[in-house]
């Protein structure tokens, strides 16, 4: 396998572990150079599917291709890959330089050559000052950088790295994040990056794989994963903090809700038709408004906590008359609002989303 | 541990004096004291019974042996009286003195690498080549000899090592290989005892090993995978390196007990009824000779005079042992 990026497709790949499937079905492409980023809660299975690409794990079934080629048959060490595991792993007994050449030297590659790389990747990762250094003697962010260039030395046709920044402390994050991107746009090696961090990975992604349970839930851009997600878990998964999905069959059954908004959506689902006891209603809450209680028309809502973020308010409240549907609501930091204050809340008809209740997936009610 | 009780409760009554009465009802100095002195108290209390026993057994004999090795020392009082060094000057003028220590050290010099690399083997096989339920098995297995009463296995070494019924050469020969004296040997006796020694000890350091190889993250190993290396650069450049404190561990506990080896050369050789050490010699360590010294022919002082010499050579090597570690041993 040569040292060029491969493009990686994934074809119904599963794994098992005894009858409990860890990851179920994934089917996926990455492009040549395509930043991919896996994204899901804990134990959905997008660190086993990683593994699965670096060969440290087998596919119970399905295949795995590199510019076409099977390669579950082939060995980790000769796949090709670099990666990064979440402490970094480095070689504590070593030092930097000696991390780094390892395995150039596992390869036999020839001295003047592993010099000229050391150098290189030093110099790019801005690490030359540190070379003499074991690990232990280094920053979070040093010992990043030098996990970041053992996996790139040997210029790997496809990057693996398994959240690599939630050891970091928060400002360090954002910087290496955005040093991430700077080293992705230069190197256009095809990656993986396992995160749960949706910044992350709305931020790094060509494109996002959204997983649960072992399954894909979607695929597609940072804007289309926000703007259109396929089913009810996206919609929650993806935001901060998620969509609210509020049950429309209960919402209609109430009384205290001002009939104007509601009618209005019943009767452009009518025209699609789909029935209303069979939906969800989800609504972001940066798309909420809070609107003026004695003029016009919303859904009212009782507020439980305020939190302050300084930019904004986040509003935690529940629909009046209906404790168990809460919703969230994002407005400017300069609303006056106590708790237990009644508010009515608005969403223009365009940034509603429906999902079906049985299946969770998504119901195009008009095109937006 | 109990010191340091004592000692945490004192800091926080002079650091933080407005905190421990903000929290607890207002106290008087003397009261105060008396609860000072009430965790010291606790403290060496429950230290007592562990420093008694160790006092008792350990520091005044010690102690007791370094006073009697200057002196002509009779189990009657009366014929007692100091002889300086003279004791030592007898011991090195002792050929069977001199020939005890170079057995010992042939003993101590193949017994170290043995255990090091038959513990080690048999705990990377037990960690990466089974499942957890066989591994438990035979890790329990390996163990299970290191838990017997050496003195009742080694009889049954005895037998096994038997010239002429004995299974060793029964193996021996069916394999085509000479039939060997074993215990009856001058040249074979020591390895005879060493083979008992091994399938006692090493139990103890295969599960020494396992605990060192659980300390290695399976991401070093994995990243080494995937960095090109193959399994036996990975072993030494990755898994050797960092298993070091533990082989260094092995090789200091390894010398100690080879230096101090005694009961099975005891009961494996000398005749019907042991202790001898035979034949001619040809396994008297340095422990059994003070035995047979102090306790064959009651010369007490020269015993003692020996069991300093092997104190010292143990400390000796101890300290060379820590020397080299300081410069080979990666502590993480």
């Amino acid at each position: 396998m040569g040292s060029s990026v491969a493009k990686v497709t994934l074809q119904g790949v599963t794994k098992k572990y005894g009858t409990e499937k860890v990851v179920d079905g994934v089917s996926l492409e990455a492009e040549e150079g395509e930043f991919v980023v896996l994204l899901g809660p804990s134990g959905c299975g997008k660190t086993t599917t990683l593994r699965i690409i670096s060969g440290l794990e087998d596919a119970s079934s399905g295949d795995l291709l590199f510019d076409g080629e099977s390669v579950l048959s082939v060995p980790p060490e000769d796949r090709n890959v670099g990666m990064v595991f979440q402490n970094y792993a480095l070689y504590p007994h070593m030092t930097v330089a000696q991390n780094l050449s390892f395995g150039m030297e596992s390869r036999k590659v020839k001295k003047h050559e592993i010099r000229d790389a050391v150098q290189a990747v030093s110099s790019l990762l801005e690490l030359e000052h540190v070379m003499s250094h074991k690990p232990k003697e280094l920053s979070g962010g040093q010992r990043q950088r030098v996990a970041l260039g053992r996996a790139l030395i040997r210029q790997p046709s496809v990057f693996l790295m398994d959240e690599p920044l939630s050891n970091l402390d928060a400002n360090l994050r954002e910087r290496m994040r955005s040093e991430l991107a700077q080293l992705h746009r230069r190197l256009r090696i095809t990656t993986f990056y396992v995160t749960h961090d949706q910044g992350e990975a709305l931020t790094l992604s060509d494109k996002i794989v959204v997983m649960n349970n072992g399954q894909i839930q979607q695929i597609g851009t940072s804007d289309e994963v926000y703007n259109t997600p396929a089913n009810s878990f996206v919609a929650k998964f993806i935001g901060s903090p998620g969509m609210n999905i509020l049950d429309l069959e209960s919402l209609l059954e109430n009384d205290a809700i001002n009939d104007g908004f509601l009618s209005h959506i019943v009767k452009i689902l009518a025209d699609v038709g789909a029935r209303p006891s069979e939906l969800f209603l989800g609504v972001r809450p940066e798309h909420l408004e809070i609107v003026d209680a004695a003029t016009d028309e919303g859904i009212a809502c009782q507020v439980r906590t305020i939190e302050r973020f300084g930019s904004h308010l986040q509003i935690n409240g529940v629909v009046k008359g209906q404790e168990h549907l809460e919703v969230v609501v994002k407005c400017p930091a300069s609303t006056s609002l106590e708790i237990e204050d009644t508010i009515v809340i608005y969403a223009g008809f365009e940034s509603l989303h429906f999902f079906e209740k049985m299946s969770g997936s998504r119901v195009e009610v008009c095109s937006r | 541990m109990s010191i340091s009780l004592g000692n945490r409760r004192d800091i926080s009554d002079n650091v933080f004096p407005e905190e421990v009465s903000k929290y607890s009802a207002p106290r008087g100095r003397f009261t105060n004291l008396i609860r000072t002195y009430k965790n010291r108290l606790i403290g060496y209390g429950l230290m007592f019974p562990a420093v008694a026993v160790f006092v008792l057994f350990f520091y005044l004999p010690a102690i007791y042996l370094l006073y009697i090795s200057f002196f002509h020392w009779g189990i009657l009082s009366s014929s007692t009286y100091f002889v300086g060094l003279k004791n030592f000057r007898t011991l090195f003028n002792q050929p069977l003195f001199w020939h005890s220590l170079i057995t010992s050290m042939y003993y101590t010099i193949v017994m170290i690498p043995a255990t090091v690399l038959l513990a080690l083997a048999i705990a990377l096989v037990l960690r990466t080549g089974m499942d957890k339920k066989r591994g438990g098995i035979f890790r329990g297995a390996v163990f299970l000899p290191h838990v017997t009463p050496v003195v009742a296995t080694s009889i049954v070494w005895v037998w096994i090592f038997n010239p002429r019924f004995g299974l060793a050469n029964y193996i021996m020969t069916s394999l085509h290989l000479p039939a060997l004296g074993w215990l009856e040997s001058q040249t074979w006796a020591l390895p005879a005892v060493m083979i008992d020694s091994l399938w006692h000890s090493l139990g103890l350091y295969v599960l020494i090993f396992l605990a060192g190889l659980a300390n290695i993250p399976s991401e070093l190993i994995e990243v080494a995978r995937l960095d090109g290396a193959k399994r036996h650069r990975i072993f030494y450049r990755i898994m050797w390196p960092l298993l070091s404190p533990t082989t260094f561990f092995v090789v200091v506990l390894a010398t100690v007990n080879s230096w101090q080896a005694f009961s099975q050369i005891y009961t494996m050789t000398g005749g019907p009824h042991g202790g001898a050490g035979g034949p001619a010699f040809s396994t008297t360590t340095d422990s059994l000779l003070v035995y047979q010294t102090a306790f064959t022919y009651l010369h007490f002082s020269l015993a003692s005079a020996m069991s300093l010499i092997l104190f010292l050579i143990i400390l000796t090597l101890t300290l060379i042992q820590k020397w080299i570690s300081d410069k080979v041993v990666f502590y993480r």
